[in-house]
């Protein structure tokens, strides 16, 4: 498991072409701990790059670290080639950021703290408005932000990280503490950014659906260290699915499918047998019906089941999916 | 850096350093004026200016330097945007001096509003009751120069026929010594208000400072106190004036630029 892990991180030599955010042996220490330990991180310009991992894995800090607000103990980074030590202004030009929790100025208007930072990026006055209407807050524009929802502020501060196109955008959390119906409109609205601004979107969330429905690549974190490093497809193909057999007879098929290196478990009432690989597993779940059904044993319920990201992503930080718990 | 103090002034609407601006001051001349008004006669206009300035110098100029430059920082701890400010492509030194630029500005402009409102509030309690009228000594100069011999128009360093002739101006030079030498108080209480998200921290720092400046008026070594600064360049020895203000206002450049280095390598966790 490990290997198959180790092979997916690609350190990619720093300036390489493509790539928006490259990181080499990044590493933060506070008060002895290393919050971030050695992170590699390669995101390729145009990809939507979900960073995944628990609370307090580190995701926060390599932000942080990525923005020069936190200088790493070791370790370099670059923002599209140029090294955010050496040139932190020319790189951080091609950046907008919405952090965590949206902070506005509560005082002043939607627009007034946009024209903060517009005033500050030395940008024309139009692009208020332009950002504005991309988030669909042109309506509330002059309205007090002390007077703005939960979700409305968070689309402010995703208007802010708009201002200026930049070819980076980078969201630490951007649905956290919204209900269902904000958390599916922030998420559609990221997804469809690469292609509305042409940027790269680098996404943190420990939240696995939202990265799974919105990522075309993917770096777990767990405690400060990067475990898994690629394409969203190239996770999934980490383990070959599953079949899920559901019959009159558990004990008798149990004993038909098993031995040799096949393993069947019992696991919610259905038997759950480990494929091998991905290739060919519709012929020998149509083999498995046959053999049960020549046995006299009723097949109800057959399923080719992948992984979820959830339990790969169990397995990555090392904890037991719940069925295994259980 | 017009642009950051731009977006400085902007933050500031709707909020309460107005009123800090305005009650500052006023306070101040309405004291004097209260003072005046109710018999306590100071009799000439340099004698009552310069009560009100040592008021202003003493009490006044600290405690709203204070308030002014927690606001500024407050403005950006209470709602978290230090981040979103400092991961901007703009030097990081330059947030901060806009903050300091703001501070002076609004200082100076308080400065000003105190020696206006004074003489305001002064011009009021004359007109309210002529008995209560302040002298002007100018037109009595030479009447005084006549009584006095070389010995009395020097008193204890000071010129006291200049302050006779010209007082408008020597008013407004101390005017001028008191808000200059003020520079170091307030890098010390930005400093302060920046470094430390707790408002406590500053405020604590600044009436401490306003507290122990009283006993150390009495101490050799209040010349070095920064609190005590302004109200040292209201003195009558010349020497000390100068060295109030030399210490004050360079010690504030110094102390400034010490100011923007660390915050500049502040850390955002």
């Amino acid at each position: 498991m490990k290997r198959r892990l180790r092979g997916c991180l690609r350190p990619v030599k720093m300036g390489a072409m493509g790539i928006a955010i490259e990181t080499e042996d990044l590493r933060k220490r506070f008060r002895g701990v290393n919050a971030v330990d050695g992170v590699d991180l390669s995101v390729p310009e145009g990809a939507i790059f979900g960073f995944l991992g628990p609370n307090g894995a580190g995701k926060t800090t390599t932000i942080r670290l990525l923005l020069g607000l936190l200088n790493p103990n070791r370790g370099r980074i670059a923002i599209f080639g140029e090294d955010l030590r050496r040139n932190r202004l020319r790189a951080l030009k091609s950046v907008g950021v919405a952090f965590e929790t949206p902070a506005h100025y509560e005082h002043l208007t939607g627009r007034e703290n946009l024209d903060i930072t517009r005033r500050l990026l030395k940008l024309d006055k139009t692009e208020i408005d332009q950002v504005l209407s991309t988030v669909e807050l042109s309506h509330v524009a002059d309205r007090h932000v002390r007077k703005y929802s939960l979700g409305m502020r968070h689309r402010l501060g995703l208007a802010r990280a708009l201002l200026g196109k930049p070819k980076l955008l980078i969201f630490d959390e951007p649905t956290n503490g919204l209900d269902p119906v904000g958390i599916r409109e922030m998420r559609d609205f990221i997804k469809t950014l690469p292609v509305r601004t042409g940027a790269t979107v680098f996404v943190s969330s420990h939240h696995l659906a939202e990265i799974e429905q919105m990522a075309s690549h993917v770096a777990v974190i767990h405690l400060g260290k990067i475990v898994f490093q690629g394409a969203m497809d190239e996770l999934r193909g980490l383990h070959a699915p599953r079949l899920e057999i559901g019959c009159s007879d558990d004990a008798s098929a149990s004993a038909m499918l098993g031995g040799g290196a096949r393993k069947v478990e019992s696991r919610n009432g259905r038997l759950v047998i480990e494929l091998s690989s991905a290739e060919g597993a519709k012929a020998r779940a149509a083999a498995i019906n046959r053999k049960l059904n020549e046995a006299g044993i009723d097949v109800h319920h057959l399923a080719i089941a992948p992984w979820t990201l959830e339990e790969l992503f169990l397995q990555l930080v090392g904890a037991k999916p719940q069925f295994e718990q259980e | 850096m017009l642009a950051s103090i731009q977006v400085e002034l902007i933050k500031l609407k709707r909020s309460k350093i107005m009123l800090v601006m305005l009650a500052g001051p006023a306070l101040v001349a309405l004291l004097f004026f209260s003072l005046q008004a109710s018999g306590a006669n100071l009799r000439a206009w340099p004698l009552y200016l310069f009560a009100g300035l040592t008021a202003w110098a003493t009490f006044m100029l600290p405690l709203t330097a204070t308030i002014i430059a927690t606001l500024l920082a407050q403005l950006e701890h209470g709602p978290k945007t230090w981040a979103h400010l400092l991961a901007l492509p703009v030097p990081k030194w330059r947030v901060f001096a806009a903050k300091a630029v703001v501070a002076l500005g609004l200082i100076a402009l308080m400065s000003l509003l105190t020696g206006a409102l004074l003489a305001f509030g002064g011009w009021l309690a004359g007109e309210l009751n002529p008995a209560n009228k302040l002298m002007d000594p100018a037109p009595f100069a030479a009447l005084a120069e006549t009584m006095m011999d070389d010995d009395d128009q020097m008193f204890g360093g000071m010129d006291v026929m200049l302050m006779v002739q010209q007082w408008r101006l020597v008013v407004a030079e101390r005017l001028a010594f008191v808000y200059l030498s003020s520079f170091l108080l307030i890098a010390v209480q930005l400093w302060a208000a920046f470094r430390f998200r707790n408002f406590l921290i500053p405020m604590a720092l600044g009436v401490g400072g306003g507290f122990f400046a009283i006993f150390a008026q009495a101490s050799q070594y209040g010349l070095y106190f920064p609190w005590l600064m302004p109200f040292n360049t209201l003195g009558f020895m010349p020497e000390n004036v100068e060295k109030a203000l030399a210490y004050g206002l360079v010690g504030g450049i110094g102390m400034s630029l010490l100011m923007l280095v660390d915050m500049s390598r502040m850390q955002i966790k």
